[in-house]
């Protein structure tokens, strides 16, 4: 019985250390929180003193004083050899296994970064982040000193890439997700890492290469101009992001700090920096949070592109089922317009002049037919409620506001879901994939990214750098089956042809491109309208997705506000091809 | 019968024959070789803060005359004396002295050759009580007395004593400032030996109940409850939770060697623990610790700074640490007294700290071996009392530096700069040494 006892406390100690310190989650890594291995050191304590307390021999009745000293003493001993065992552990975690971890930079909630200042940012020469052409778009600037400034060359881009400001306001977007290549501890030449840590040399960070097109995002930017909104254009075949542009956004390089200035000059600096991160938190329209890929609009309209694949692949309706459509469509007394009818006198319509003239009373009895169940599995397949795996930070689109889950219990939820309206809330991003999956032809949703490669920093034998990792295509989800994809590029081409998107020279004829598309406009009340435009453009074996939305205009429309934003971008990249 | 007629024959010493402590002295020569080579490291790297030469060697001089003057001396006096003791705290005493000398800057003073000196009267301390004093056994008679001295120290430095760092623990004479509370350790221990060691006898015939509890007897409750409610005073008043924990902690282990009794020591931690919960919630400060404690990196700008830096400075040490020099100490608020043993961690490594406290655990090992080969009842408890000062002591401030618990300002026995600290412990392992050679 001993012996057992015995060995379960060296099972149980042994068990509790090793959890302790291999079992590291990674919430509990970035919160730094001790309390599981405090925990574990605590059973890991109780196990061994157990374990010594049974060992001990049994003081016999009649024992002599001395005899019992003895005795307590083994005792007390015992307990101060536990409590120096935890120490030591506690040593051999922090010092050892630990320690990589806890030498990180840890950002409070509040914005500060706490960081060892041994570690001194400003003496890592940090990778460069190239553009697809490999031109510098985030760079640094050496001083004599070996102080390092991280500059930006390219503003167009580098407003997606996050900010830098590793003593003050931490690290964001791709500066954070790729921190530990572009300082260059991880993925370096471990031969060349070794050499420059025996000589207390910093190791050259690595760069970064994007899948930006520079072209495309200047035209991009020109087009969006002002406008508060976004447009996102991918590659529909990769899932590489060509271009990326959204208003309001903030400017990283006036928080970069500048290790080189001195005296008045740095507190000056500093102090500017201080008074736009200011600015930037406390201005209501939240110029930190991305629009492509954290912000989430109505969609309206568009959503319809969801709603027709939905009832296609589940055999509900056919592209020519016709629907009753007089303008108005009535339900629990809830009256749902329909001005979209190019020809009033016509009352029957079929599911793809419904898709191509978007028409409201169509899209509400279809989103009845769906039903709740279907809307929640469709829109599951094409993405909505979880994160979608980027290289940036993003926010889920949803079908309906998480608090308030009997929402689509109701007909009018449904009608209002069927035709964009409703509680969905979607990201520019989001809405990209879904024109992304039609467009190809076998219907899947590519993965989206923006680092292409990532390079070792150039050496003499290798001036190129080495490739250390390379993005490749990847498909995400598959939300619609092969011929239901088919059908819709039929009724999207049909909406960019002779729909109102065709009317509004939508199609771009000019191009040769074949390109099936969609307008929305959402109503958020008081006049106010999101206009949106997603669609698909193919040529010469390419295909480009894009996504256009213009965020809160008084009397804003898709195809008046969303669409020529959209084409000018695409216009842009399909005029190289043959 | 004729055994043990026999067996005193052939124990007799031979008469007063003169022995070289051999072991001390081979012993002794790790804690010469380290300040030795620590000093010649601090020297020659050229990361110092301060312009050290090959003149400040002198403190290292001084430092091997005091080890091997010591051995001499004992050597001469008090030959039979235990022979691990000076090794054990001269190589912990030389340790401090190198941190120290590697740690001063233009901020902190000249601390290095104040070490020396508290190092040199810390020496000549041990040795006064080693061989000076031929018997302890008048401490057992004035116990009430020295308890009352004790006390009223205390209460005297909390009127009128001077705060720093929060803590209000010192009296200042001019330039120095000496801890009472640093005193009032070594006499906690006296007073509860010569109590106990008293009182056993009425132990078993004292009976105490409460309702359908069986308590204590009073003996053993009396005490129990006067220094659980005076360590609650120290907390609330003195701002010092660090004494408290120590002050308890003593009274408990010597209360567990004296009656065997663990239940007395659960009933102690549960009193203690009802005392922590109270102090948690109602104290601003004792709630700052404990925050820190449980997750300081969100406040590691402000309250958690410290321990952060101490955490960051752990990290950076490794296996080997970054060699002494080259480390980045100066981060850590403190770092030559109460944060010492995070700059060793991070210039010596796991295996600098590792190291340290091995040193400590065979002090306490030797202490208690002392203690075991005594006869003399009242010299066991001190003798257990005292070790388990150094014991709870390095557990304390250890455990504070690497978040094992709560932080709570105290010394690192012989190592950390301040010179009540170097005194007092030189003072215990003196007592240490006497009761050793007793038998």
């Amino acid at each position: 019985m001993t012996n057992f006892v015995r060995g379960l406390c060296v099972f149980v100690t042994i068990a509790a250390i090793t959890v302790g310190l291999v079992w590291q989650p990674k919430e509990v890594v970035d919160t730094r929180s001790d309390n599981l291995w405090l925990a574990c050191l605590a059973v890991a304590a109780i196990a061994l003193t157990t374990f010594f307390w049974y060992g001990w021999a049994k003081l016999k009745p009649n024992a002599s004083p001395n005899a019992r000293l003895r005795h307590n003493v083994q005792r007390v001993g015992t307990l101060m050899i536990v409590a120096f065992v935890l120490l030591s552990l506690q040593l051999l975690r922090e010092q050892i296994v630990q320690a990589d971890d806890i030498k990180k930079p840890f950002y409070t909630d509040s914005g500060d970064v706490v960081h060892d200042p041994r570690a001194d940012p400003f003496s890592v020469q940090r990778g460069n982040i190239r553009d697809s052409t490999g031109k510098i778009v985030v760079g640094i600037e050496v001083s004599p000193d070996g102080s390092v400034k991280r500059t930006y060359k390219d503003p167009n881009i580098a407003q997606i890439v996050g900010y830098y400001s590793p003593i003050q306001y931490g690290l964001s977007g791709l500066e954070k997700q790729y921190d530990d290549y572009l300082s260059g501890t991880t993925g370096a030449n471990p031969i060349l890492k070794l050499q420059h840590d025996l000589l207390h040399e910093a190791t050259p960070g690595n760069d970064l290469i994007l899948t930006i097109d520079p072209a495309l995002q200047t035209a991009a930017i020109n087009a969006l101009g002002a406008t508060n909104g976004s447009i996102v254009l991918l590659d529909a075949n990769t899932g590489g992001v060509l271009a990326m542009v959204g208003n309001p956004h903030y400017d990283p390089s006036r928080l970069a700090y500048d290790p080189t200035l001195s005296g008045d000059a740095r507190i000056k600096a500093t102090k500017a920096i201080g008074s736009y991160w200011q600015q930037l938190i406390n201005d209501p329209n939240r110029p930190l949070v991305a629009p492509a890929t954290q912000r989430v609009y109505t969609p309206g309209s568009i959503f319809k592109t969801i709603t027709l694949g939905t009832a296609l692949d589940l055999g509900l309706t056919s592209l020519d089922t016709t629907w009753f459509d007089d303008g108005q469509f009535t339900i629990d007394f809830h009256r749902i317009n329909d001005p979209n009818r190019p020809d009033t006198s016509k009352k029957t319509w079929t599911s793809q002049e419904g898709y191509m003239f978007s028409l409201n009373a169509v899209f509400a009895q279809m989103g009845l037919k769906i039903g709740a169940d279907n809307f929640t599995n469709y829109t599951n397949k094409f993405g909505f409620g979880q994160n979608i795996p980027f290289d940036l930070p993003v926010s889920a689109s949803t079908l309906y506001n998480p608090s308030d889950p009997n929402f689509l219990k109701t007909q009018t939820a449904l009608t209002d879901t069927g035709f964009g309206q409703g509680q969905l809330q979607v990201t520019p991003l989001q809405m990209a994939l879904v024109a992304a999956a039609m467009g190809r032809n076998d219907g899947a949703m590519p993965k989206p990214f923006l680092v292409k490669e990532i390079r070792s920093a150039a050496t003499v034998q290798s001036p190129q750098g080495l490739i250390l990792q390379q993005t490749k295509p990847d498909v995400w989800l598959r939300p619609l089956r092969q011929d239901t994809t088919k059908l819709m590029q039929t009724a999207m081409l049909a909406s960019a042809k002779d729909g109102w998107v065709g009317r509004n020279g939508g199609g771009l004829p000019a191009t040769g491109a074949t390109i099936g598309g969609k307008t929305g406009t959402a109503e958020l009340g008081n006049g106010i309208e999101n206009a949106w435009y997603i669609a698909w453009a193919s040529k010469g074996g390419r295909t480009f997705a894009i996504a256009c939305v213009v965020d809160h205009k008084a009397g804003g429309e898709g195809l008046r506000d969303a669409l020529p934003k959209a084409n000018a971008v695409l216009q842009a990249a399909l005029a190289g091809i043959k | 019968m004729i055994k043990a007629q026999a067996l005193p024959k052939a124990k007799k010493p031979p008469r007063l024959r003169r022995q070289l402590r051999w072991t001390e002295l081979q012993l002794l020569l790790l804690p010469i070789a380290l300040v030795l080579i620590g000093m010649i490291i601090v020297i020659s790297v050229p990361h110092q803060q301060v312009g050290w030469s090959a003149r400040d060697l002198w403190m290292t001089f001084v430092f091997i005359g005091l080890v091997i003057g010591s051995n001499l001396a004992l050597t001469i006096w008090l030959p039979r004396s235990d022979q691990l003791i000076l090794p054990l705290i001269s190589s912990l005493t030389a340790f401090g002295l190198i941190m120290t000398q590697r740690l001063e800057t233009s901020l902190t003073g000249n601390i290095a050759s104040r070490q020396v000196l508290w190092i040199g009267l810390g020496y000549v301390v041990f040795l006064a009580v080693t061989l000076g004093i031929k018997n302890f056994m008048w401490l057992k008679r004035y116990k009430y007395t020295l308890m009352a001295i004790g006390i009223g120290l205390d209460v005297v430095v909390l009127l009128f004593g001077r705060t720093i760092n929060g803590a209000r623990l010192w009296f200042s004479f001019g330039p120095f400032s000496f801890q009472p509370s640093e005193l009032l350790k070594i006499i906690l221990v006296v007073f509860m030996a010569a109590y106990l060691d008293d009182k056993r006898d009425l132990m078993e015939n004292s009976r105490l109940r409460l309702g359908p509890i069986n308590l204590p007897p009073l003996p053993y409750l009396a005490p129990l409850l006067i220094m659980w409610g005076f360590s609650m005073l120290i907390v609330i008043f003195q701002r010092e939770l660090g004494a408290a924990e120590l002050f308890f902690g003593i009274v408990l282990i010597i209360l567990y060697v004296a009656s065997g009794k663990a239940s007395y020591v659960l009933g102690g931690i549960g009193l203690f623990a009802v005392g922590a919960f109270v102090a948690v919630n109602s104290l601003p400060y004792v709630q700052t610790r404990i925050t820190d404690w449980i997750n300081p990196w969100p406040v590691g700008k402000d309250q958690g700074y410290q321990i952060v830096q101490a955490l960051f400075a752990f990290a950076n040490g490794g296996v080997f640490g970054s060699g002494l020099e080259y480390g980045a100490p100066y981060f850590i608020p403190e770092v030559h007294t109460d944060y010492v043993f995070a700059a060793i961690g991070e210039e010596l490594g796991l295996a600098g700290t590792l190291g340290i406290i091995a040193l400590f655990l065979l002090l306490i090992y030797r202490s208690f071996h002392i203690a075991l080969n005594t006869r003399n009842s009242f010299y066991q408890l001190m003798a257990i009392g005292l070790a388990a000062i150094y014991g709870l002591q390095t557990f304390i401030i250890i455990g504070g530096v690497t978040k094992l618990i709560p932080l709570s300002g105290m010394t690192l026995p012989f190592i950390s700069y301040g010179g009540s600290s170097i005194i007092i412990n030189f003072a215990i392992a003196g007592i240490l040494m006497r009761i050793s050679a007793e038998d």
